[in-house]
Order: C-alpha cells, then sequence, then structure tokens
C-alpha cells in the first residue's frame, strides 16, 4: 500500500485516501491471526486460573512468574529485533498482540512494562553493547524491567523532573537522587530504565539496575483497579550507576520519554479495542437470558440501542487503530531495513504520526469508558457485583484516560502537531484553511442530489468535516496567532473535531475497502455502524465547531461563519433506533462483537 | 524412530449449530475449526518423545479439504512435528470411518513408522473407530484409551483407563496407540514457533497420488436432527400449595405426558 510518496502524520486532514490504501483488520495474515489466537489461548490457560488471586485478593507479585509463562510463547518478543533474541514484528502484529492480551486484565499492564516501556528504550535509544547485553535477556524475561518517568512533583510535565544525577569525580559514574512513583512491575523488576537531569538541567535517560545500594522500592500503591499489577514508588539515594549506563544522549531523555509515549499510546488504542469486544462478550449473552416483563433484556429498545452503540464505537476505533498501524508500517517499510540506525529511524518515523497517536489513545480509551459504563448498566445490579466482570472493567477503564498522557494532555498535542506541521510547511494546512474560509463564507453552490451510491452521503458528510477541521483550527490560528496554545478549550474542541473526522473516515474507508473486496453485501454490517456513527458524529462536530467559531470570533463575523458551517454540517437524520435495532440483532445473534 | 501422528480438525466445541429442522447435511458456514482435542494429546506425547532425545522425527497425517493446513500449522508443526501430510481428496467428502482407515492406512503404509499416535476419537463424530480400524489394516498391535506412556528397546508400556481402575499394557512396536486426556499437558505453540512452521512443509496428495482407489463409504449419514426446541417455562401459580401441586401434576400428566 506505499503507493503514496512517503504519508506524513496529519495528512489526511488534506487529501482524500483510497480505501485500497488502508491497513484494516481484515487484512490479517494467517500469521497474525494464528498469533492472536495463541495470545487468547495464553489467556485462558495461565491467566483464567490465578483470576481471583490476582485480580481480586490483589497478589502482584504473580506478575513476576505470568512474565515467564509470557516469555516462554515469545510473547515478551515482538517488540524486540531478531538480532536481539526478539521477532521485530510489525506495528500491526504488536498491536493486535495489545488488543488480544486485554483480555488478561492486570496482566497487561504488567505486559506492557516489560515488553513496551521497560524494553523500547533500549531498542530505539541503546547503544550496541547495550542492545547486547539487555534484549536477549527481556525477550526471556531472564531479566524483570520497568520504566519511572512520573515523579511526586511532576506527571504530565514530565520535563519538571527533581530527580538529579551528576557526575562523580573520576568520571565513572553518575549518583542518582530523587522519587519515582507509579512504577509498575516496581515490586519485582531488577532493571529501570529512568529519568534524571544532570547537573540538575539535563534531562537525561538511565539503564538503573534496581539492586544498586541507595534503591528502595515502596510500598504496592491501593489502585482503584489493575490490583494484580505492581505499582510502587522507586527512591534512589547516592545511587551509583556506571557512565555505560546513560540511555541516549545527554539532555535528550525528553526524546526518548515523548517517543515511548507514542508508542504506548498506539499500544493502548489496541487494547482498549480488545476491551469493548470483551463488554460485549460478557454483557450479551446476559441480556439474552435475563427476563423481565414476560421478555428477555436484548428485546427491549433502550438495551438494543447501548448494544449497538458500543458496538459501532468498537467497530470504529478498531478502524482508527489498525489504520494507524499501516500508517506506522508502511513508512517504516520506507527505511532500509539493514541500515545500523533501522531502529532508532523507525521511532521517529513513529513520532511523524503522533497526532494518530494521541487521536487513537484518546477515541479508544473513551469509546472503553462508554462500554464500561453501559455494559454496568445492561448488566443492572450484576454489574456492580464482582460476580461479573463488568464491575472489573469498570474500575480498570479508568487509568487508561490517565495513563500514557491524560487525555487533555493528548487532546493539546493533536491540534498542536497540526499547527506545528503547519508552520514548518510539512503540512500545506493553512492554504487548504484559506480556501476553506472563502468557500464557507462566500456564496452556497447547489448541486442537484442525485441517488447516492453505497456509503456516499458518509462520504460526503467526511469530506465536510475535514472543511470543518480547516476552517475552524484556521480560523483560529489566524486569530490567536501565537496565543492559540493557552486556547485550551478552542484546541480540545478542535481535537475532537480532528479525532471524529479520523474516526469516520477510517470507518468509512474500511467499509469501502470490504464491500469492493467481498461485495457490498459483505459490508452492511459495517455500512450500518458507519451511518449511525457519521451522522452522530456529524452532530457533535457541528455543536463544537460552533463553539470554537464563539469563542474566535463575533457579531457580524461570527455570523457569515456559523452560516457557512451551517451548509457544511447540514444532513438529514437519520432512523437511529432502525439502525440500533439492525446492529443489535447481529451481535446477540453472535452473543460477541462481530462484522457479520 | 519415526512417529505418525494422525489429526482430525474439528469445529471448535463452543460451535453453535444452526438447524431449522431435520437435514441430511450442516450448514458449517462460520464455524471456527480447530484441531481435535483428542488429538492434541497425540501431538504433544509425539513431540515429548522426541524431546527425550534420540532421532524422532514427527509426522503429521490428515484428510481434509486445504483449510486443514491452518491446523497442520498452529497445532502441529507450530508445536514440534517435522512434516505434514494432507490428503486433500474431494471425493471424500462424505467418507466414513471405513473409509478414512483406509485412506490413512495407504498413507501410513509408504513409509516406515515405528509409532502411530492417534486421539481416542473426533469430537464432532464421536466414533471412536479409525484409530482402531487403521491398526487393524496395518496388522499393528494397537492399545486405545492410553493415559500414560513408555518407551522401550522395541517395545512401549502404556497406561489404559479402565472402569475403575487402570490396566498395564506392553507391546512390540511398531504400534498404534489412541490418547486419551491426562496423558499429558499439550502445549501451545510460541510466537516464534509459529513463524518457523512456515518453513516446515506440508505435502499435499490425493487418492490417485496414492495409487489408491476412493474407498467407497459403508454408512452413510441419513438425517440430522435438532433437538426439540425447549418451550416457554410455565409457572404454576396458586397461594395453595395442594391446590398447586395438584395443577402440576395434572400438567405433567395431561400436557407434558411424563408421569
Amino acid at each position: 500500500m506505499a503507493d503514496q510518496k512517503n504519508p506524513t502524520g496529519g495528512e489526511f486532514l488534506l487529501r482524500e485516501t483510497a480505501p485500497q490504501d488502508v491497513f484494516t483488520p481484515e487484512d490479517f495474515s494467517e500469521n497474525q491471526r494464528m498469533f492472536a489466537q495463541t495470545v487468547e489461548d495464553f489467556v485462558i490457560r495461565t491467566i483464567e486460573p490465578v483470576r481471583e488471586e490476582l485480580e481480586y485478593k490483589g497478589n502482584t507479585m504473580l506478575g513476576k512468574d505470568l512474565l515467564k509463562k509470557a516469555a516462554e510463547m515469545g510473547l515478551l518478543m515482538a517488540d524486540i529485533p531478531e538480532a536481539y533474541g526478539g521477532m521485530g514484528s510489525d506495528k500491526a502484529t504488536i498491536m493486535l498482540i495489545s488488543e488480544k492480551m486485554a483480555e488478561s486484565g492486570s496482566f497487561a499492564v504488567t505486559h506492557g512494562a516489560q515488553s513496551g516501556i521497560g524494553t523500547l528504550p533500549i531498542v530505539y535509544f541503546g547503544t550496541e553493547e547495550q542492545k547486547k547485553h539487555y534484549l536477549p535477556r527481556l525477550a526471556t524475561a531472564d531479566l524483570l524491567t520497568c520504566y519511572a518517568l512520573t515523579e511526586p512533583g511532576s506527571g504530565s510535565d514530565a520535563l519538571a523532573a527533581a530527580t538529579t544525577a551528576k557526575l562523580t569525580d573520576d568520571g565513572k559514574h553518575y549518583v542518582l537522587n530523587g522519587t519515582k512513583q507509579y512504577i509498575s512491575n516496581a515490586g519485582y523488576a531488577e532493571m529501570v530504565i529512568l529519568f534524571a537531569k544532570i547537573d540538575g538541567d539535563k534531562f537525561t535517560g538511565f539503564i538503573v539496575d534496581l539492586g544498586a545500594e541507595g534503591v528502595t522500592i515502596g510500598a504496592e500503591e491501593k489502585k482503584m483497579g489493575f490490583k494484580g499489577s505492581s505499582t510502587c514508588a522507586i527512591t534512589l539515594e547516592d545511587v551509583k550507576v556506571p557512565v555505560e549506563n546513560l540511555l541516549g544522549e545527554v539532555g535528550k531523555g525528553h526524546r526518548i520519554a515523548f517517543n515511548i509515549l507514542n508508542v504506548g499510546r498506539f499500544k493502548l488504542g489496541a487494547s482498549t479495542v480488545g476491551g469493548c469486544k470483551l463488554v460485549l462478550k460478557h454483557t450479551v449473552p446476559y441480556t439474552k437470558q435475563r427476563h423481565q416483563f414476560g421478555q428477555p433484556l436484548c428485546n427491549f429498545g433502550l438495551i438494543r440501542r447501548k448494544i449497538a452503540e458500543v458496538t459501532a464505537h468498537t467497530f470504529v476505533a478498531e478502524s482508527m487503530v489498525y489504520r494507524t498501524a499501516g500508517l506506522l508500517d508502511d513508512a517504516i517499510a520506507t527505511l532500509d531495513k539493514s541500515a545500523a540506525d533501522f531502529d532508532y529511524q523507525s521511532i521517529q518515523k513513529v513520532e511523524d504520526f503522533s497526532i494518530e497517536c494521541s487521536m487513537i489513545k484518546v477515541f479508544a480509551t473513551e469509546a472503553m469508558a462508554l462500554a464500561a459504563e453501559e455494559g454496568v448498566q445492561m448488566l443492572g445490579g450484576y454489574g456492580y457485583c464482582q460476580e461479573y466482570p463488568l464491575e472489573r472493567y469498570y474500575r480498570d477503564e479508568r487509568v487508561n484516560r490517565i495513563f500514557e498522557g491524560t487525555n487533555e494532555i493528548n487532546r493539546m498535542i493533536i491540534p498542536g502537531m497540526i499547527m506545528k506541521k503547519a508552520m514548518t510547511g510539512e503540512l500545506p494546512f493553512l492554504q487548504a484553511a484559506q480556501a476553506v474560509a472563502q468557500e464557507l463564507t462566500g456564496l452556497p453552490s447547489f448541486s442537484e442530489p442525485g441517488e447516492p451510491e453505497f456509503m456516499e452521503e458518509e462520504g460526503k458528510l467526511i469530506a465536510n468535516m475535514k472543511k470543518v477541521v480547516l476552517a475552524v483550527l484556521g480560523l483560529a490560528a489566524q486569530k490567536f496567532g501565537q496565543d492559540l496554545k493557552n486556547q485550551q478549550e478552542v484546541l480540545a474542541d478542535c481535537a475532537d473535531i480532528i479525532m471524529q473526522t479520523y474516526a469516520c473516515e477510517s470507518g468509512w474507508l474500511r467499509t469501502l475497502k470490504k464491500s469492493a473486496a467481498d461485495g457490498g453485501d459483505s459490508a452492511l454490517a459495517m455500512a450500518d455502524m458507519l451511518t449511525l456513527y457519521v451522522h452522530e458524529a456529524m452532530d457533535k462536530v457541528g455543536i463544537l465547531a460552533r463553539n470554537v467559531l464563539a469563542a474566535t470570533v463575533e457579531g457580524d463575523e461570527l455570523r457569515t461563519y456559523v452560516a457557512g458551517l451551517r451548509r457544511l454540517a447540514k444532513h438529514d437524520p437519520v432512523n437511529r433506533a432502525k439502525l440500533h435495532d439492525a446492529i443489535a440483532a447481529r451481535i446477540i445473534d453472535a452473543e460477541c462483537y462481530t462484522l457479520k | 524412530m519415526k512417529i505418525a501422528v494422525c489429526i482430525k480438525q474439528v469445529p471448535d466445541s463452543e460451535t453453535r449449530i444452526k438447524m431449522s429442522g431435520p437435514t441430511t447435511e450442516l450448514d458449517q458456514t462460520g464455524f471456527t475449526r480447530v484441531l481435535n482435542p483428542y488429538d492434541a494429546y497425540a501431538v504433544e506425547e509425539a513431540v515429548k518423545i522426541k524431546e527425550a532425545g534420540g532421532d524422532v522425527e514427527i509426522v503429521a497425517v490428515t484428510i481434509g479439504p486445504e483449510t486443514v493446513k491452518e491446523t497442520l500449522k498452529k497445532d502441529c508443526l507450530a508445536v514440534g512435528c517435522d512434516r505434514a501430510l494432507l490428503i486433500d481428496d474431494p471425493a471424500l467428502q462424505g467418507a466414513d470411518e471405513a473409509a478414512i482407515a483406509t485412506v490413512l492406512a495407504a498413507v501410513l503404509q509408504k513409509d516406515s513408522f515405528d509409532l502411530i499416535l492417534c486421539g481416542i476419537k473426533s469430537i464432532d463424530d464421536d466414533s471412536g473407530q479409525v484409530g482402531i480400524m487403521v491398526a487393524e489394516k496395518l496388522g499393528l498391535p494397537h492399545v486405545s484409551t492410553i493415559t500414560h506412556l513408555e518407551l522401550g528397546d522395541g517395545t512401549l508400556t502404556a497406561h489404559r483407563e479402565i472402569e475403575g481402575g487402570k490396566e498395564i499394557v506392553t507391546a512390540s512396536l511398531p504400534a498404534l496407540l489412541t490418547c486419551q486426556k491426562g496423558l499429558n499437558e499439550p502445549r501451545l505453540p510460541s510466537l516464534p514457533n509459529i513463524m518457523k512452521a512456515n518453513m516446515k512443509p506440508i505435502e499435499t496428495m490425493t487418492c490417485a497420488d496414492l495409487g489408491l482407489e476412493v474407498p467407497a463409504a459403508k454408512t452413510k449419514i441419513k438425517m440430522y436432527h435438532p433437538p426439540a426446541a425447549r418451550g416457554a417455562c410455565k409457572l404454576v401459580e396458586n397461594d395453595d400449595p395442594a391446590a398447586a401441586a395438584r395443577e402440576l401434576a395434572r400438567l405433567l400428566n395431561e400436557e407434558a405426558k411424563v408421569i
């Protein structure tokens, strides 16, 4: 699918994408499907027997043994290059593993800390010696790792860290002092990727041996959810770290920290899509068995609406997640795999798509929040009790919107990165915005409506959403100039419009690709969900855009823009009850998420 | 040592079979297909023998359509079998146990296997005949329902389950064994082994390739009947327990006709 000349992050807003150019879950290879099955089987066989102990008794130390078992299955190898004992898998595979790992509950966090954030800094930023020394043992879980960025005084503002590093007089060691907190796997990890400021100002990454003198591991945090995942503070008092353990470059720790967060975001997007599917799996059968007023719950319109809404959000989120996987893999495929700095270059490709990574993080975690919320509601009193897993999903889900960058921080990143790319000329955003502004404030043109083709109406709405983005973000940039970065509400509303656009387009392209491959009938389920979703999204986009406009301009100018916006956002309402009914019927029949 | 493992791809045990009435053929669209769970014990036992040392080759043998290759790859080659033979012959559709056993015997005869392992039965047809028939056709000793196996020099000792106890059986090699739950704990394929399985050969052949005339089935499935639909639950409501019991007895007698 690498037809476009080097697609770049955020570019979807400025051009049309062909359905055959997007990666979709329908494109998974046999190997990928087998990997997915293996992860599912691993969860049933290895996690299920210890579920009670892990999730409800909070035995966090089980994670250590479970990591060894996961390593035997090769589940810690995907992110590690082949040369260092890994599999060097593509991002689509890595995301599929994350999705399937969701069912392992707390262990998904444990697994992510070891195989993701605890390992990737070395993959992407380590020296040859560091890679050889650590990666093979991390793949086999002979060495357990973790990742320490957050501190008591610095969370979202990670660069404000207070942990310090000072080079010893002999130049052989750095002496580290400070406290890191909320560190996953700290209860048993043997090493940590940790950030400290050299001489109090140069933010830098280090590989620290947790067995070193001066390291203290705090007590397990009493968390709301993911109770089986170890989370402790790490305190460093005059800890001597050999200079060879400096990771990356002095003063360039932010490069490591922000890039690792990006990877964490796309994986979390995938894993929360897995979570959404689990909600359906554990609620829909109940709605069929439970009878009230002489009928099963699933016969009631309001229950069917919930099932349909959760399913449509799951479908759209899944489409965005794997479309992004395809974008990342295509971009990485343009690199020379034999180059010595291939891994470093590939993380830069990921960085180029930080807009997409932030969007799928926010969208999918919020889809999961909706799913957990409605899942509990569908189960009624049982949803509130631990007998069913919904109670746990409801608690566990909450942190998804806090870690890997809060959803607020991620919302700032989305328009922020677009403006950054616009300013450097990497995205011809401002030119496109100007053209749309003229269209919006000019006289309306009228076209003859004909009989719409498959998904044509939705395609038009999506094209209009893009124009809305260009119009409102372009106007905000023009009016606020440098001060735009301080207009958080405007930025967040723009982020939501952009995200809805990406969501709708990803689902739309996937539906078109499916129907082109297997005929229109094969994509009917997708089409129902997309129709429902796009119309709902357009209503949201209309309101968000009005708010941005009202916060940006006033008087006649505002009225002119609002009139233009009304033209763009105009759409006939769809019969939502009918769509809900059709979407829910398929899920109720299959008793799980399905696209058939 | 050469070990053959005869396997079958079957619908997942959680498959929901949709039937609106009696039918001669099941609608199999949407079935998830997996390795017959009893065959997984056979595969695992062969792999354990290989791991115990010595020069051991394991060949997975099966009959079925092209789609069986997924099962051969993931559940046989990726867990330790060395290669696979697939007899893919449309003429075998509707073959019964005797016909399947004839074909398997013909394939197995082409090579000299020291040990042939099968599951005790497949969870779809549930007949438990194929392994034993193959042994008979090949003139080999067989031990069924084994839960433990030890190999000696040209001999084997197997434990088999019998009512209320176990039987310890010895036999000479070559032999055919059918494997029962409890024999071992089948492993899952690891991700790197799934990748490695891509390199292992699956040889596909037809009955003609074997120089075999397609054996005619001796039996034929005449009809599948769905279980009777469960009627709605009827609640006998009466504040007087004695009257409620009388009404219940009447309903059981006159309507349900069970007493």
